[in-house]
C-alpha cells in the first residue's frame, strides 16, 4: 500500500474510532508497527492527532476550533464514552418535558445530543450546557444564576430552595466524580452536593450519568449509595459486580455498546 | 434401596487454567440437589466430570465413602451415574421405540435370546416409561425429528430410567420447556428421588424453590455455599438467589422510528395466517405466541426456503445486502461448528469481511474474535479454547456475536436470552438498544412476556398462527399480554 493511501486510511479509521492503538492499525493495514509510527508522527505534526504511548487519539475539529478561538467554554476534551451516554440520555427525554442538566462535562454531551431535538425545556446551571443550547430556538433554556465556580464552569445559586421553589422537573441528569460499591456516588465539591440534593427533591426521575472511567473511583463526599437514583446511564465496560449490584437493587441500567469494530 | 450418598473430594479440573478447583460436594439419595451459578462458572463442567463425560485432573468421586474409578462415560454408568445432557443426544431419523431401546437391550434382558424380541414387548416397555410422563399417546413409529422439545427430552430421560440410575444429573432441563411441562417432569422426580440422588443444574427460580431440597452455589469453579431447605428463609440464601429471579428493570429506550425496512403484507404460510405488520428503523418489535412449528414456518419463509401461500414480504428499496441477521431458537450447539475455532464461528456469518485479495485471513479473523469476546464479556475462555468445550451460556454468546458480525439492517432474534445469566441478559438488552440507535430494526421472538413488554415498542400477538393484535407496549402490561395469549 502506498503512503498516501495509507495516510488516508489512517485518517479515515481515526475519524471513525477517535482512538486507536499502533498494533491494531498495523494489523488492519498490514504494514509493520514502525511504518505506522512514522505515519502517526507525521500526522501529529499536521495537528491531526495526538500520539500517546502505543497509540494515537484524534484531535476532533471541535476542539481544534475552540483552541483557535481561545474560548475555554467549548474546549471540552473529546470523550467518546460520554458522547455515547449523551446520545442515550437524549433519547430518554420526551417532548415538552422539563429537564435539569447538572454541572460536569457529561451533561455537556447530553446537551450536544439534544441539539437535534426540539420542544424541550432545559434548566441548568452549567455554562457548557448553556453555551451549546443558547442558539437553538426550539429549546427553552432557563439558566440558574448565582456565584460562578470558575473551575467547574457552573454557577452556585445563593438560595437554591428559593430558586427552585415553584419548579417541578420531569428528569434531572447528574454526573459524579466517583462510583464505588462501598463509598457510593462521590463528589469532590461541596457546592455540587447541595445542588444535586436540592434538585433531586424537585424532580420526578433523577438519572445518574457516569462513564466507565468513574467506576472504582472515590471522591471526597458521598452523596448517597448506588441506589440513589432509579436509573443510571453508563458504558458497557463497567465491572460485573456493579451490574450485579444494580440488578439486585432494581435499578435500570442503560449502557452504551460500541458494536462497530474499525471497518476494514 | 438403602440410603446412600455421592461425594466428591477435592475434585479439580485444569485446562489452561483451573476450571474446577477443589470441589468437595455431597449429594444424598432422596434429595434433589440444585447447583446454581452464573454463566461460565463451571456448573456443567462439574456435572460432566461426575458423569465421566470429561476426565478429571485430580481428586476423587465416592459413593458411600468408596472411591470410584471414573475415567469415561461407561465407567460412570457402571456405578449408576447418569447425566441428562443439555445437548440433544438422539438418533434423529430413528423411531421413538428404537431411540428408547437402543443400547439398553442387555439391561432389559433382551440380549440372551436367539430371536429378536417381539415388537409388542418392546412397545410395552416404551409405553411403561412414557406413561410416567403422560406421553403414552406418542406414536412409537414416528421419527424423532418430528417431535417437540419436551417429547425429545422425555425420550432421553426414559433411556436413562431404563438403566435404573443411582445418581441422576439433570443439566438445565428447563430452558426450552413450558411451565406445565416442567411440572410434569418434576412431579415425577419428586417420587423418583426416593431411591436416587438427583443433581439439578438450573437457572429457574420457581423450580428451585418448589422442588429442591438442597442448593449449592458454584462460583469461579468452586462451591462457595450450600443451603438446605431449612436455610431457604435466611438472608444469606436470599442474597445468593436474588439474581435468579430475573426481575430486571428493562432498559427500554424510546426511539423515534425511521423509514420502513420490511413489511409483512398479509402473509400466510402453511401454518401462519394473515400476519400483517411492518418494521421501521430504530424499532424493537416483539412477536409473541408462536409455537415452535409456526416459528419455524415464519423463519423459513423469511429465508425464502418456503414460499408464502398468500401475501408477501416487501423489502424497502434502499436496503443493501446483507440485511438479515438471525438467531434461531435452536440450541446453540446446533448452530455452532464444533470442530472449528471460536473466531471462525463468529466470522462465518460474513466471510467477505475477513477475506483479502480473495484469500481468507486468519489474522483478521482473530482480531475480530478477540474484539467480540471482550465486548460480550466472555470470561471463561479465549479465542484458542475449543468450541466444543465452551459452557452453554458462552456458546449462546458466540451465536450472538456471530449475528452482530454481519452488521445488518434487520435482526431477528428468537429467544436470544435463554441460557444467559442476569448480567449478560442486561448486556444483551443494551446491545439491542445500541443496534436500534444505529438504525437497525429488531424483531424479538420470545416466550418471556416481561421481556417483550419491557423492551419492545410494539408487540405482535399471534394465536394458533393467526395474528390477533398489534399493540403498542405503552398500553400493554405483562399481565394483559399473558391473558391475551392464553
Amino acid at each position: 500500500m502506498f503512503k498516501v493511501e495509507r495516510i488516508r486510511r489512517i485518517k479515515e479509521i481515526l475519524r471513525d474510532c477517535h482512538q486507536i492503538e499502533v498494533s491494531v492499525l498495523s494489523n488492519l493495514l498490514n504494514v509493520s508497527d514502525a511504518t505506522i509510527r512514522n505515519d502517526l508522527e507525521e500526522l501529529e505534526q499536521d495537528g491531526f492527532l495526538t500520539r500517546f504511548h502505543g497509540g494515537a487519539t484524534f484531535n476532533s475539529p471541535d476542539a481544534a476550533l475552540s483552541a483557535n478561538s481561545q474560548s475555554s467554554l467549548s474546549a471540552v476534551e473529546y470523550h467518546k464514552d460520554k458522547e455515547e451516554i449523551g446520545i442515550i440520555a437524549s433519547r430518554l427525554i420526551q417532548e415538552r418535558e422539563w429537564i435539569f442538566l447538572g454541572p460536569g462535562t457529561t451533561t455537556y454531551y447530553i446537551a450536544k445530543a439534544l441539539r437535534e431535538r426540539g420542544q424541550i425545556n432545559v434548566l441548568t446551571n452549567n455554562f457548557l450546557v448553556a453555551n451549546v443550547l443558547y442558539d437553538v430556538p426550539t429549546i427553552r433554556l432557563v439558566f440558574l444564576g448565582g456565584q460562578v465556580d470558575h473551575l467547574g464552569n457552573y454557577t452556585v445559586p445563593d438560595d437554591l430552595d428559593k430558586e427552585l421553589q415553584n419548579i417541578y422537573l420531569d428528569k434531572a441528569f447528574f454526573s459524579v466524580d466517583g462510583v464505588d460499591l462501598n463509598a457510593g456516588y462521590t463528589l469532590s465539591d461541596k457546592t455540587v452536593f447541595d445542588i444535586i440534593h436540592a434538585v433531586m427533591r424537585r424532580s420526578r426521575e433523577p438519572i445518574m450519568a457516569a462513564d466507565c472511567s468513574k467506576f472504582e473511583q472515590t471522591g471526597f463526599m458521598t452523596i448517597g449509595d448506588l441506589s440513589l437514583t432509579p436509573t443510571i446511564i453508563t458504558n458497557a465496560g463497567i465491572p460485573e459486580e456493579y451490574k450485579q449490584y444494580y440488578l439486585d437493587h432494581d435499578i435500570r441500567v442503560y449502557s452504551s455498546f460500541d458494536l462497530k469494530p474499525a471497518a476494514f | 434401596m438403602k440410603f446412600f450418598s455421592i461425594q466428591t473430594k477435592n475434585l479439580t479440573k485444569i485446562m489452561e487454567r483451573p476450571l474446577i478447583s477443589d470441589i468437595s460436594f455431597t449429594a444424598h439419595s432422596g434429595e434433589i440437589h440444585a447447583i446454581i451459578g452464573n454463566n461460565g462458572e463451571g456448573k456443567t463442567l462439574f456435572a460432566k466430570l461426575l458423569a465421566g463425560v470429561r476426565p478429571k485432573t485430580s481428586g476423587s468421586i465416592l459413593i458411600n465413602n468408596e472411591s470410584l474409578d471414573i475415567t469415561d462415560v461407561i465407567s460412570a454408568q457402571k456405578h449408576g451415574i447418569y447425566m441428562l445432557q443439555q445437548e440433544q443426544v438422539l438418533f434423529p431419523e430413528q423411531t421413538v421405540r428404537d431411540n428408547i431401546i437402543a443400547g439398553n437391550e442387555k439391561k432389559l434382558g433382551l440380549k440372551n435370546r436367539f430371536f429378536s424380541p417381539s415388537k409388542k414387548r418392546l412397545n410395552q416397555i416404551c409405553l411403561d416409561y412414557l406413561k410416567l410422563f403422560d406421553l403414552e399417546h406418542l406414536n412409537l413409529d414416528a421419527p424423532i425429528s418430528s417431535l417437540s422439545v419436551m417429547e425429545k427430552l422425555v425420550i432421553q430421560l426414559c433411556r436413562i430410567l431404563i438403566c435404573k440410575p443411582k445418581v441422576l444429573i439433570l443439566d438445565e432441563p428447563s430452558t426450552a420447556l413450558t411451565t406445565a411441562e416442567l411440572r410434569t417432569i418434576f412431579d415425577f422426580m419428586e417420587d423418583f428421588k426416593q431411591n436416587t440422588a438427583i443433581i439439578l443444574i438450573t437457572h429457574n427460580y420457581p423450580l428451585l424453590m418448589r422442588y429442591c431440597d438442597r442448593v449449592s452455589v458454584i462460583d469461579d469453579g468452586t462451591i462457595t455455599a450450600s443451603f438446605t431447605r431449612d436455610d431457604f428463609t435466611q438472608p444469606e440464601f436470599r442474597d445468593c438467589i436474588t439474581h435468579l429471579k430475573m426481575n430486571i428493570k428493562y432498559p427500554r429506550l424510546p426511539i423515534i422510528p425511521g423509514d420502513e425496512l420490511i413489511c409483512f403484507d398479509h402473509l400466510s404460510t402453511n401454518l401462519l395466517k394473515d400476519i400483517h405488520f411492518s418494521m421501521h428503523r430504530g424499532e424493537i418489535i416483539g412477536l409473541a405466541g408462536l409455537k415452535i412449528g409456526e416459528k419455524h414456518s415464519f423463519l423459513s419463509t423469511l429465508s425464502e426456503e418456503l414460499m408464502p401461500k398468500d401475501g408477501q414480504i416487501i423489502y424497502s428499496d434502499t436496503l443493501r445486502r446483507p440485511f438479515f441477521s438471525l438467531i434461531s431458537g435452536d440450541e446453540a450447539n446446533q448452530a455452532l461448528f464444533m470442530a472449528h475455532s471460536i473466531p471462525f464461528n463468529i466470522a462465518v456469518s460474513n466471510f467477505r469481511k475477513v477475506t483479502k485479495y480473495g484469500l481468507f485471513s486468519k489474522r483478521m479473523m482473530k482480531v475480530y474474535g478477540t474484539y467480540y469476546l471482550n465486548k460480550l464479556k466472555i470470561k471463561d475462555s479465549d479465542i484458542h479454547t475449543r468450541t466444543c468445550h465452551l459452557s452453554t451460556g458462552t456458546k449462546q454468546k458466540i451465536v450472538i456475536a456471530r449475528s452482530l458480525f454481519t452488521q445488518s439492517n434487520i435482526y431477528i432474534y428468537d429467544e436470544p436470552t435463554k441460557n444467559l445469566d442476569s448480567t449478560s441478559r442486561l448486556d444483551l438488552y443494551n446491545i439491542l438498544n445500541a443496534l436500534a440507535l444505529d438504525g437497525a430494526s429488531i424483531l424479538l421472538i420470545s416466550s418471556n412476556n416481561a421481556e417483550l413488554v419491557g423492551m419492545c415498542s410494539r408487540v405482535i400477538l399471534t394465536k394458533d398462527g393467526k395474528q390477533i393484535g398489534n399493540y403498542s407496549t405503552q398500553y400493554l402490561s405483562e399481565e394483559a399480554l399473558s391473558k391475551e395469549l392464553e
